[in-house]
């Protein structure tokens, strides 16, 4: 019989807000127009939480706190630029499970940085709630940028309504899919487990 | 052939471009069986997020392992070549001198 996993089982589990690259820090005020001005750029607002539609600003703000769980500003390790935002909302706590959702800057696209970013997340909720799994909807042409996960083993689809979403001249899927703890602790075994590795940084010298 | 690194902060040898291509198609799973310099990892190799993490990790794996590759070496990677010469670069940046965490 499996009881909640402990700390001391599973030394993977921290509260840790410190990824291999990145930081998930808590939301500020100044943190308030960068995330606007990204829920509304061209590549990611079809795909974020207002759709393509322009909410003012007072509206945003109203909005991005209700159901949330806990959410963080995703920044590169040692600055408080705003590269995205990780959420998990709408909590079960009877059923014990959340939804989640991560935006990221286009130009992070298909970087690995968003999965990097979701797994802190992940880590952190389950390290702190004793949740069975984390629920994600997407939309078919977001899903395209990291279906191979589900033969990776990161997440299971569990569900697909066809043609569900209207974008760029076509309809797309909407996809639901589940994260479960025990796929957390598996995935951690491999390149992802690097994801959340400590490591030595090195120094860049500036771009000219 | 291996050459050694010009620099003192050494960490492994720098394998040539021919031996990277080579290392790539063994070691990243979804790469095809022939790869050129120039192809475009997502274009031409349909690399996706996931397979980010999987060449992210690799390289790493292949710079001697404890090495993070930095956010502003991984957004200069758009081709095969342009990961060879970051993989070079993570070789021979010196280090910070702390640990990340």
């Amino acid at each position: 019989m499996s009881g909640p996993i402990t700390g001391e089982d599973q030394p993977r589990l921290s509260p840790s807000l410190q990824t291999r690259r990145l930081q998930l820090r808590m939301l500020t005020n100044e943190d308030h127009a960068p995330l606007y001005r990204l829920s509304s750029d061209p590549d990611v607002t079809f795909q974020w939480r207002f759709r393509g539609t322009t909410p003012s600003y007072d509206e945003f703000l109203k909005q991005l706190y209700p159901g949330v769980l806990c959410q963080f500003v995703v920044s590169p390790l040692g600055s408080q630029e705003v590269l995205g935002l990780v959420v998990a909302y709408n909590a079960d706590f009877r059923h014990r499970f959340c939804h989640a959702a991560v935006v990221m800057h286009p130009r992070l696209h298909r970087r690995g940085l968003g999965i990097e970013a979701f797994m802190g997340l992940a880590r952190y909720v389950y390290y702190g709630w004793d949740f069975r799994m984390i629920i994600m909807e997407t939309v078919g042409i977001a899903f395209e940028n990291f279906s191979r996960g589900e033969e990776a083993g990161y997440f299971t689809v569990e569900g697909r309504i066809r043609d569900q979403f209207y974008y760029g001249g076509r309809y797309w899927d909407g996809i639901s899919v589940t994260h479960r703890r025990d796929q957390f602790e598996k995935v951690m075994q491999g390149p992802v487990g690097q994801l959340l590795s400590p490591g030595r940084r090195v120094k860049v010298p500036p771009s000219k | 052939m291996r050459g050694e690194m010009a620099t003192g902060n050494a960490r492994t040898d720098v394998m040539s471009l021919d031996e990277f291509k080579a290392w790539f198609v063994a070691e990243i799973e979804w790469s095809p069986s022939e790869i050129s310099e120039d192809n475009d990892l997502v274009e031409d190799l349909g690399m996706d997020s996931v397979g980010a993490v999987d060449l992210m990790a690799a390289i790493e794996d292949a710079g001697g392992g404890d090495v993070i590759m930095p956010i502003e070496l991984l957004l200069r990677i758009t081709t095969v070549r342009d990961a060879y010469l970051q993989y070079c670069a993570l070789a021979h940046l010196p280090y910070e001198s702390e640990v990340a965490r």
